[in-house]
Protein backbone atom coordinates (compact mmCIF):
# COMPACT_ATOMS: atom_id res chain seq x y z
CA UNK A 1 0.00 0.00 0.00
CA UNK A 2 2.50 1.94 0.86
CA UNK A 3 3.98 1.59 -2.40
CA UNK A 4 1.41 3.14 -4.40
CA UNK A 5 1.44 6.13 -2.56
CA UNK A 6 5.49 6.23 -3.17
CA UNK A 7 5.02 5.63 -6.50
CA UNK A 8 1.86 8.42 -6.75
CA UNK A 9 4.67 10.95 -5.11
CA UNK A 10 7.32 9.62 -7.22
CA UNK A 11 5.64 9.99 -10.03
CA UNK A 12 4.62 13.27 -9.16
CA UNK A 13 8.15 14.86 -8.92
CA UNK A 14 9.52 12.71 -11.86
CA UNK A 15 7.58 13.60 -14.36
CA UNK A 16 5.37 16.40 -12.67
CA UNK A 17 8.31 18.69 -14.87
CA UNK A 18 9.13 16.61 -18.31
CA UNK A 19 5.37 15.38 -19.02
CA UNK A 20 2.16 17.23 -19.99
CA UNK A 21 0.04 14.77 -19.31
CA UNK A 22 0.30 14.26 -15.07
CA UNK A 23 -3.80 15.36 -13.72
CA UNK A 24 -4.18 15.26 -10.04
CA UNK A 25 -7.01 15.36 -7.23
CA UNK A 26 -6.84 15.31 -3.26
CA UNK A 27 -10.55 16.19 -3.19
CA UNK A 28 -12.22 13.22 -5.26
CA UNK A 29 -15.33 11.47 -4.26
CA UNK A 30 -15.67 7.70 -3.54
CA UNK A 31 -18.95 6.64 -2.43
CA UNK A 32 -20.51 2.78 -1.79
CA UNK A 33 -23.71 2.02 -1.55
CA UNK A 34 -25.42 -1.34 0.14
CA UNK A 35 -28.96 -2.09 -0.11
CA UNK A 36 -31.13 -4.47 1.85
CA UNK A 37 -34.98 -4.54 2.18
CA UNK A 38 -34.34 -3.78 5.70
CA UNK A 39 -31.72 -0.76 5.71
CA UNK A 40 -29.93 1.51 2.49
CA UNK A 41 -26.39 2.58 3.90
CA UNK A 42 -24.14 4.65 2.09
CA UNK A 43 -20.70 5.92 3.11
CA UNK A 44 -19.46 8.77 1.28
CA UNK A 45 -15.35 9.47 1.06
CA UNK A 46 -14.52 13.51 -0.11
CA UNK A 47 -10.43 13.10 0.43
CA UNK A 48 -9.59 10.67 -2.54
CA UNK A 49 -6.06 11.08 -3.68
CA UNK A 50 -5.74 10.39 -7.41
CA UNK A 51 -3.74 11.13 -10.56
CA UNK A 52 -3.88 9.43 -14.03
CA UNK A 53 -0.75 9.80 -16.27
CA UNK A 54 -2.52 10.59 -19.60
CA UNK A 55 0.79 9.07 -21.48
CA UNK A 56 0.72 5.95 -20.19
CA UNK A 57 -2.92 5.60 -18.79
CA UNK A 58 -2.01 4.53 -15.63
CA UNK A 59 -4.38 5.74 -12.51
CA UNK A 60 -3.86 5.78 -9.04
CA UNK A 61 -6.38 6.21 -6.18
CA UNK A 62 -5.74 6.20 -2.39
CA UNK A 63 -8.32 6.83 0.16
CA UNK A 64 -8.42 6.47 3.77
CA UNK A 65 -11.08 4.32 5.58
CA UNK A 66 -11.74 6.64 8.43
CA UNK A 67 -12.52 9.56 5.96
CA UNK A 68 -15.93 8.07 4.98
CA UNK A 69 -19.09 9.82 6.90
CA UNK A 70 -22.45 8.22 6.85
CA UNK A 71 -25.69 9.38 7.84
CA UNK A 72 -25.21 7.84 11.51
CA UNK A 73 -23.03 7.97 13.52
CA UNK A 74 -23.23 4.43 15.10
CA UNK A 75 -23.15 3.27 10.69
CA UNK A 76 -19.70 5.06 10.95
CA UNK A 77 -18.47 3.16 14.22
CA UNK A 78 -19.26 -0.47 12.68
CA UNK A 79 -17.95 0.26 9.74
CA UNK A 80 -14.44 1.13 11.13
CA UNK A 81 -14.36 -0.98 13.94
CA UNK A 82 -16.10 -4.07 12.94
CA UNK A 83 -15.73 -4.49 9.75
CA UNK A 84 -12.62 -2.23 7.86
CA UNK A 85 -10.52 -2.28 10.88
CA UNK A 86 -9.41 0.63 9.74
CA UNK A 87 -7.41 1.64 13.18
CA UNK A 88 -4.90 -1.26 11.77
CA UNK A 89 -5.44 -1.24 7.86
CA UNK A 90 -6.24 2.62 7.40
CA UNK A 91 -5.81 2.98 3.84
CA UNK A 92 -7.64 1.53 0.44
CA UNK A 93 -5.85 2.06 -2.65
CA UNK A 94 -6.34 1.09 -6.28
CA UNK A 95 -3.69 0.99 -9.11
CA UNK A 96 -4.73 0.32 -12.36
CA UNK A 97 -4.55 1.09 -16.35
CA UNK A 98 -6.90 2.79 -18.75
CA UNK A 99 -7.17 -0.10 -21.00
CA UNK A 100 -8.54 2.51 -24.21
CA UNK A 101 -6.49 4.93 -24.14
CA UNK A 102 -5.78 5.31 -27.50
CA UNK A 103 -9.46 6.38 -27.87
CA UNK A 104 -9.08 9.07 -25.59
CA UNK A 105 -7.34 13.05 -26.82
CA UNK A 106 -7.25 14.45 -24.12
CA UNK A 107 -6.78 17.84 -25.63
CA UNK A 108 -9.98 17.81 -27.39
CA UNK A 109 -13.35 18.33 -25.16
CA UNK A 110 -15.96 15.69 -24.61
CA UNK A 111 -16.86 11.99 -22.91
CA UNK A 112 -14.65 8.98 -23.50
CA UNK A 113 -16.00 5.59 -22.00
CA UNK A 114 -13.42 3.68 -20.84
CA UNK A 115 -12.72 0.68 -19.52
CA UNK A 116 -10.11 0.14 -16.39
CA UNK A 117 -8.06 -2.99 -15.32
CA UNK A 118 -6.08 -3.01 -11.89
CA UNK A 119 -5.93 -4.09 -8.52
CA UNK A 120 -7.97 -2.81 -6.07
CA UNK A 121 -7.02 -3.39 -2.37
CA UNK A 122 -9.59 -2.82 0.31
CA UNK A 123 -9.34 -3.98 3.96
CA UNK A 124 -5.50 -5.30 3.05
CA UNK A 125 -6.86 -7.93 0.65
CA UNK A 126 -5.71 -7.24 -2.89
CA UNK A 127 -8.12 -8.31 -5.81
CA UNK A 128 -7.83 -7.79 -10.03
CA UNK A 129 -10.85 -5.50 -10.89
CA UNK A 130 -12.12 -3.92 -14.33
CA UNK A 131 -14.73 -0.68 -14.17
CA UNK A 132 -16.33 1.05 -17.01
CA UNK A 133 -16.54 4.29 -16.78
CA UNK A 134 -16.90 8.03 -18.39
CA UNK A 135 -13.59 10.34 -19.03
CA UNK A 136 -14.64 13.59 -19.98
CA UNK A 137 -11.79 16.04 -21.14
CA UNK A 138 -13.04 19.88 -20.36
CA UNK A 139 -11.37 23.35 -20.53
CA UNK A 140 -9.84 22.85 -16.92
CA UNK A 141 -9.71 19.17 -16.52
CA UNK A 142 -10.57 16.04 -16.93
CA UNK A 143 -13.49 13.98 -14.76
CA UNK A 144 -13.76 10.61 -14.10
CA UNK A 145 -16.94 8.87 -13.32
CA UNK A 146 -17.68 5.38 -12.98
CA UNK A 147 -19.49 2.56 -10.97
CA UNK A 148 -18.64 -0.87 -9.95
CA UNK A 149 -19.43 -3.38 -7.73
CA UNK A 150 -17.89 -5.75 -5.54
CA UNK A 151 -18.49 -8.36 -2.72
CA UNK A 152 -17.41 -8.35 0.39
CA UNK A 153 -16.44 -11.76 0.98
CA UNK A 154 -13.74 -11.47 -1.98
CA UNK A 155 -12.22 -8.81 0.59
CA UNK A 156 -12.46 -10.87 3.63
CA UNK A 157 -14.96 -8.68 4.98
CA UNK A 158 -16.71 -10.32 7.71
CA UNK A 159 -20.33 -9.90 8.73
CA UNK A 160 -21.67 -11.28 12.18
CA UNK A 161 -25.22 -12.84 11.14
CA UNK A 162 -26.54 -11.09 13.72
CA UNK A 163 -26.79 -7.87 11.26
CA UNK A 164 -26.59 -9.94 7.71
CA UNK A 165 -30.11 -9.14 6.90
CA UNK A 166 -29.35 -5.02 6.91
CA UNK A 167 -25.71 -5.30 5.08
CA UNK A 168 -25.97 -6.58 1.34
CA UNK A 169 -23.20 -9.05 0.27
CA UNK A 170 -22.70 -6.91 -2.91
CA UNK A 171 -21.36 -3.43 -2.41
CA UNK A 172 -21.73 -0.96 -5.42
CA UNK A 173 -19.08 1.28 -5.75
CA UNK A 174 -19.12 5.18 -7.52
CA UNK A 175 -16.43 7.16 -8.20
CA UNK A 176 -16.78 11.15 -9.14
CA UNK A 177 -13.49 13.29 -9.29
CA UNK A 178 -12.27 16.36 -11.05
CA UNK A 179 -8.89 16.30 -11.55
CA UNK A 180 -6.55 19.25 -12.37
CA UNK A 181 -3.23 19.28 -14.28
CA UNK A 182 -0.09 18.90 -12.90
CA UNK A 183 1.55 22.02 -12.95
CA UNK B 1 -49.39 -7.48 42.66
CA UNK B 2 -50.40 -8.44 39.22
CA UNK B 3 -50.87 -5.27 37.64
CA UNK B 4 -47.64 -3.71 39.29
CA UNK B 5 -45.60 -6.40 37.48
CA UNK B 6 -47.69 -5.62 34.01
CA UNK B 7 -47.03 -1.10 34.76
CA UNK B 8 -42.94 -2.43 35.96
CA UNK B 9 -43.21 -4.79 32.41
CA UNK B 10 -44.50 -1.40 30.83
CA UNK B 11 -41.66 0.65 32.30
CA UNK B 12 -38.99 -2.10 31.19
CA UNK B 13 -40.06 -1.91 27.11
CA UNK B 14 -40.38 1.63 26.83
CA UNK B 15 -36.99 2.39 28.68
CA UNK B 16 -34.65 -0.52 26.78
CA UNK B 17 -36.90 0.96 23.32
CA UNK B 18 -35.53 4.57 24.07
CA UNK B 19 -32.23 2.88 25.10
CA UNK B 20 -31.76 1.56 21.95
CA UNK B 21 -33.19 4.27 19.99
CA UNK B 22 -30.81 6.47 21.55
CA UNK B 23 -28.30 3.83 20.68
CA UNK B 24 -29.27 3.77 17.36
CA UNK B 25 -29.28 6.60 16.14
CA UNK B 26 -26.45 8.55 18.53
CA UNK B 27 -25.32 11.88 17.25
CA UNK B 28 -22.04 12.33 15.29
CA UNK B 29 -18.75 13.31 17.11
CA UNK B 30 -18.59 16.79 17.57
CA UNK B 31 -15.75 19.04 16.96
CA UNK B 32 -16.50 21.89 18.83
CA UNK B 33 -16.78 20.36 22.01
CA UNK B 34 -13.65 17.51 21.71
CA UNK B 35 -10.34 19.07 23.60
CA UNK B 36 -7.99 19.31 20.85
CA UNK B 37 -4.47 18.51 20.73
CA UNK B 38 -2.68 21.46 19.14
CA UNK B 39 0.51 21.27 16.44
CA UNK B 40 1.63 23.35 13.53
CA UNK B 41 0.99 22.30 10.06
CA UNK B 42 3.99 21.73 9.07
CA UNK B 43 5.39 19.77 12.27
CA UNK B 44 1.77 17.28 11.49
CA UNK B 45 2.92 17.11 8.27
CA UNK B 46 6.93 16.45 8.89
CA UNK B 47 5.72 14.27 11.71
CA UNK B 48 3.28 11.90 9.07
CA UNK B 49 5.38 11.84 6.30
CA UNK B 50 8.77 10.76 8.66
CA UNK B 51 6.94 8.21 10.72
CA UNK B 52 3.07 7.77 9.63
CA UNK B 53 2.66 4.54 12.11
CA UNK B 54 3.80 6.43 15.01
CA UNK B 55 2.20 9.76 13.69
CA UNK B 56 -0.85 7.55 13.43
CA UNK B 57 -1.07 6.18 16.75
CA UNK B 58 -0.93 9.65 18.25
CA UNK B 59 -3.30 11.93 16.08
CA UNK B 60 -5.57 9.07 14.39
CA UNK B 61 -9.22 9.97 15.20
CA UNK B 62 -8.13 12.34 17.31
CA UNK B 63 -9.23 16.00 17.33
CA UNK B 64 -6.37 18.41 16.19
CA UNK B 65 -6.01 22.33 16.28
CA UNK B 66 -3.72 22.81 13.42
CA UNK B 67 -1.91 26.10 12.66
CA UNK B 68 -0.82 27.13 9.17
CA UNK B 69 -0.72 29.06 6.30
CA UNK B 70 -3.66 28.82 3.96
CA UNK B 71 -2.26 27.85 0.47
CA UNK B 72 -5.29 26.95 -1.33
CA UNK B 73 -8.91 26.70 -1.58
CA UNK B 74 -11.14 24.24 -3.14
CA UNK B 75 -14.14 23.19 -3.41
CA UNK B 76 -14.97 19.64 -3.59
CA UNK B 77 -17.34 16.92 -5.15
CA UNK B 78 -20.31 17.88 -2.07
CA UNK B 79 -19.93 21.29 -2.80
CA UNK B 80 -17.76 21.94 0.44
CA UNK B 81 -14.76 23.90 0.87
CA UNK B 82 -11.37 22.07 1.58
CA UNK B 83 -8.63 24.78 3.01
CA UNK B 84 -4.97 23.28 2.18
CA UNK B 85 -2.63 24.65 4.99
CA UNK B 86 1.11 24.94 3.47
CA UNK B 87 4.01 23.18 4.67
CA UNK B 88 7.77 22.73 3.71
CA UNK B 89 6.86 20.38 1.29
CA UNK B 90 6.22 21.83 -2.38
CA UNK B 91 3.43 20.51 -3.07
CA UNK B 92 1.34 18.47 -0.26
CA UNK B 93 -0.05 19.89 2.62
CA UNK B 94 -2.91 19.55 5.68
CA UNK B 95 -5.96 19.03 3.54
CA UNK B 96 -9.13 20.06 5.95
CA UNK B 97 -12.22 19.50 4.46
CA UNK B 98 -14.42 22.21 6.16
CA UNK B 99 -17.97 21.30 8.02
CA UNK B 100 -19.38 24.37 7.59
CA UNK B 101 -18.56 27.45 5.00
CA UNK B 102 -15.65 29.34 6.43
CA UNK B 103 -15.82 33.15 6.02
CA UNK B 104 -13.30 35.73 5.58
CA UNK B 105 -10.63 33.39 4.62
CA UNK B 106 -7.85 33.59 1.61
CA UNK B 107 -4.80 32.30 0.12
CA UNK B 108 -1.50 33.53 2.84
CA UNK B 109 -3.20 34.38 5.72
CA UNK B 110 -2.34 32.40 9.14
CA UNK B 111 -5.48 30.47 10.23
CA UNK B 112 -6.14 27.87 13.19
CA UNK B 113 -8.34 24.58 12.09
CA UNK B 114 -9.86 22.46 14.37
CA UNK B 115 -11.16 18.77 13.32
CA UNK B 116 -10.64 15.45 13.39
CA UNK B 117 -7.40 13.92 12.23
CA UNK B 118 -8.02 11.05 9.67
CA UNK B 119 -4.94 9.83 8.53
CA UNK B 120 -1.70 10.10 5.89
CA UNK B 121 -2.11 9.92 1.87
CA UNK B 122 0.08 12.67 0.13
CA UNK B 123 -1.50 14.93 1.94
CA UNK B 124 -2.65 14.94 5.63
CA UNK B 125 -5.96 14.70 5.59
CA UNK B 126 -8.39 16.62 8.80
CA UNK B 127 -12.34 16.51 8.18
CA UNK B 128 -14.64 17.74 10.27
CA UNK B 129 -12.95 20.67 9.95
CA UNK B 130 -13.98 24.48 11.87
CA UNK B 131 -11.95 27.54 11.61
CA UNK B 132 -11.14 28.92 15.16
CA UNK B 133 -10.18 32.39 15.34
Amino acid sequence: MKKVICLLAFSLISFGIMAQGIYITRTGQVSFYSETPIENIEGINNEVTSMINADTGEIVFAILVKGFHFEKALMEEHFNENYMESGKIPKSTFQGKIKDLSKVDFKKEGNYPVSVEGDLTIHGVKKAVTAMGTLTVKKEGISVLSSFDIQLEDFEIEIPSLVADKIAKEISIKVNCAYKPKS
Amino acid sequence: MKKYLVIGGILFLVIVSVLGYSLVNKPHRSVKEETAIEVAASDLFSRFETNEEGSNTEFLDKTILVRGEVAEIITNQEGKTVVILATDNPIFGVNCTMDEEPKDIEIGMIVSIKGICVGYLSDVIVNRALIIK
